[in-house]
């Protein structure tokens, strides 16, 4: 056969049925792409042809057998078939295992469930991309059982000395930080998470329950429950959801707490407003004013007698000098140093690496230029 | 539905037809003559058909296509056979130096009706110089046409449109393509359909999902790589993935690029496959035009699958190794999806 035929047809066969033919002597002349090629017999014996003139033969189909003794076309046919039965194999334990579409485990995937507890739902069928979706939409469907989950380890019902309750508002990265700061500040515990990711719903960040949505009503519910006492917003990195939050919330009455590292150092005669994260090794200098709402990751350094507005978010290593003025809603990247009486104005965003020795008007976005050359270091061998 | 013709029987059938229709075509190349037919049988019967216009020639590639260009030069159509294409190298300069510049360098006056047909691809152990894909290296030569019909094309009526062309074209045929049917048709669980059905050389859509739904992954290849297509399909179908594999007959020059970047646009995910090495190649070019016209519309970078950067072993196990198989498009379609 040639390397390109998949199938060969017999054009002559040169034998009678039930002949007997000896090893090496032509039986039939089958014809392929290539060429026309005779067909010997293997074997001393009687003949047998399973196939016909013009038959078109696939490559392993058997053209004719060549028994001891004269055999019918049946009894080898039977005899064939009983040899190629398919042998079942035995099922591996666990098998059922692999019981859901590629897609259905990627879109677990993509909503951050494991696609064994969609399976858990659905005993004995085979996972859909749809399964998913309709187990994801029940999970958020689920009402949300505020007593059961808020985790008020305060057995403390008289105000002095009590420990601060507090909700964090989203639960990412920011919260654990808040919750790393918490774990060392003996007046404060977070005893609630609300996040609109509603897959993180009924979970726990570092043991605190996420007990439901971003939602004003249930949180102010559960402080007139006296389930809670404060608020704080742990999303850096959107300005206009910390703004909305603080502002919405605040007229709705709910109060806001702030989180300050016991690392972070505040000065005399300093101010600080409603709602802040200061994290560790920060410095809220002498006579400095801190308004409501900012996020300062750590290493960050309000010099004395600056003046910080609302809504403000730092990366690590924002470092001002004296009298600086930052309005409301700015942002700042990692590691920026900040000259004495600079103003920075509001809803500007100074991006990494930045020395600002000017004022910055307000809605401004700044990027540093530094260019770093890098080339490979000679080693000697 | 009558059963479709084979690779091999559509490019017989169009050679007979065209010889029939237009007493200018000609046929030449090593070993075409009947009884043998030609290496792959695309011959078979031409030589006892058409014994004044179907000849042998001797084994010189450059000989062959330099001949075609003076027959095409002086009005005949000539269409030659190299027998294996890594042998198109020989023929390199005959193509690129002649056939694709004289009608510019004559200004227009002269025409060059040239149709070099040459198999393809490996898969058949036949080692580092009769397995390999190298249609790219003669991709962007202006004024020279590749093309490559999928088993989704109608292998017959692109030859057709090629010997009709007035520009000289290759015209690749990939080997492990000859002995499969022609799939031209929709199926109970494949759409088939043209993209611009009118096109000399026409980009085939296939789809493993209904009306309504839209693709998960665009999966963009050609010719030989289309056999592993039928089984994919219903691969990724039963896994509840939505593939649109866009499979156009001219590589080069690349179709327009409009409904490929709607398609990618429309996914965001996108995977090249070519029978060849990826370097500087055919995958390479479509993605950098997919990337000017789909800057931020992609989900995800393009990811592009070939052949190993290295000969094709002659084993069959260690040219399994080297070459692409169902398993590594697939991965790659899994990778731009997860």
């Amino acid at each position: 056969m040639g390397a390109n035929d998949t199938t060969a047809i017999i054009v002559e066969i040169a034998k009678q049925p039930g002949e007997q033919v000896r090893k090496g002597e032509v039986i039939c002349v089958a014809e392929t792409t290539k060429s026309i090629f005779d067909i010997e017999a293997t074997h001393d014996g009687w003949i047998t042809f399973l196939a016909e003139t013009g038959g078109e033969l696939a490559v392993g189909e058997p053209v004719a057998a060549i028994c001891d003794t004269p055999t019918s076309a049946e009894e080898i046919l039977a005899f064939i078939a009983s040899v190629s039965a398919p042998v079942i194999l035995p099922q591996a334990e666990g098998d059922a295992a692999a019981s859901w579409t590629m897609k259905a485990e990627m879109v677990a995937r993509q909503q951050g469930i494991e696609i064994q507890q969609v399976a858990a739902v659905f005993p004995g069928k085979k996972i859909t991309e749809a399964d998913v979706h309709q187990f994801l939409a029940e999970q958020s469907a689920k009402p949300i059982s505020v007593t059961a989950a808020v985790r008020d380890l305060v057995n403390d019902p008289y105000p002095a000395g009590r420990v601060q309750r507090l909700v964090i508002v989203g639960g990412g990265e920011g919260a654990v930080q808040i919750l790393d700061a918490l774990a060392k500040i003996p007046g404060q515990h977070a005893v609630a998470i609300v996040d609109d990711n509603a897959t993180l719903h009924g979970r726990s960040v570092a043991g605190v329950p996420v007990v439901g949505p971003v939602d004003a009503t249930h949180v102010k519910q559960m402080i007139q429950q006296n389930q809670a006492d404060g608020v704080v917003i742990s999303v850096s990195t959107s300005i206009p959801f910390r703004q909305r939050i603080f502002d919405e919330w605040s007229a709705a009455g709910i109060p806001f707490a702030n989180v300050v590292h016991p690392s972070a150092q505040v000065g005399i005669n300093a101010a600080i407003g409603a709602g802040n994260v200061i994290l560790a090794f920060c410095q809220i200098g002498p006579c400095a004013t801190v308004g409501n709402n900012n996020f300062l990751s750590a290493y960050c350094s309000i010099e004395h007698h600056s003046t910080l507005g609302n809504h403000c978010s730092f990366g690590p290593g924002v470092i001002t000098s004296s009298r600086a003025n930052i309005g409301d809603r700015a942002r700042f990247g990692t590691g920026i140093f900040i000259e004495p009486h600079i103003t920075v104005g509001h809803d500007s965003v100074v991006g990494s690496g930045c020395i600002l020795w000017s004022d910055v008007p307000a809605e401004s976005v700044l990027k540093s230029k530094l260019n770093y050359a890098i080339r490979q270091k000679k080693v000697k061998r | 539905m009558s059963q479709m013709l084979t690779n091999v029987e559509s490019l017989r059938g169009a050679l007979h037809n065209a010889m029939a229709d237009d007493s200018a075509v000609v046929v030449f190349g090593e070993d075409i003559l009947d009884p043998y037919g030609g290496a792959f049988k695309v011959t078979k019967g031409l030589s006892t058909a058409f014994p004044q216009r179907v000849f042998t020639t001797p084994i010189c590639e450059g000989s062959i296509v330099g001949m075609a260009n003076g027959l095409a030069l002086r009005g005949m159509r000539p269409v030659a056979e190299l027998m294996f294409g890594d042998f198109i190298t020989l023929a390199a300069d005959q193509l690129i130096n002649h056939a694709a510049k004289f009608p510019a360098m004559y200004n227009g006056r002269v025409t060059l009706p040239l149709v070099v047909r040459t198999p393809m691809g490996g898969g058949r152990g036949y080692g580092p110089t009769h397995s390999q894909s190298l249609e790219r290296m003669f991709c962007g030569v202006p004024h020279l046409s590749v093309v490559a019909p999928s088993i989704f094309h109608d292998a017959g009526k692109s030859l057709r449109a090629a010997i009709a062309s007035a520009q000289p074209v290759v015209f690749i045929e990939n080997k492990l393509l000859y002995p499969l049917r022609q799939q031209l048709h929709s199926t109970a669980t494949l759409q088939h359909e043209f993209l611009d059905a009118e096109a000399e050389y026409p980009t085939v859509r296939l789809r493993n999902f209904g009306a309504g739904n839209s693709p998960d992954v665009t999966l963009i290849t050609n010719g030989g790589i289309s056999r592993f297509l039928p089984s994919l399909l219903q691969r990724l179908s039963d896994e509840e993935i939505r593939l649109e594999a866009l499979i156009p007959a001219s590589l080069s020059p690349l179709p327009p690029i409009a409904p490929f970047a709607a398609a990618a646009a429309n996914s965001g995910r996108v995977v090249i496959a070519e029978e060849g090495t990826t370097s500087n190649g055919w995958g390479a070019e479509f993605a950098a035009r997919l990337y000017e016209s789909c800057m931020g519309k992609l989900a995800c970078p393009i990811v592009r699958v070939g052949a190993l950067p290295t000969v094709i072993p002659a084993a069959k196990q260690l040219e399994d190794e080297v070459l692409v198989s169902e398993t590594t498009i697939l991965n790659a379609i899994l990778k731009v999806f997860s």
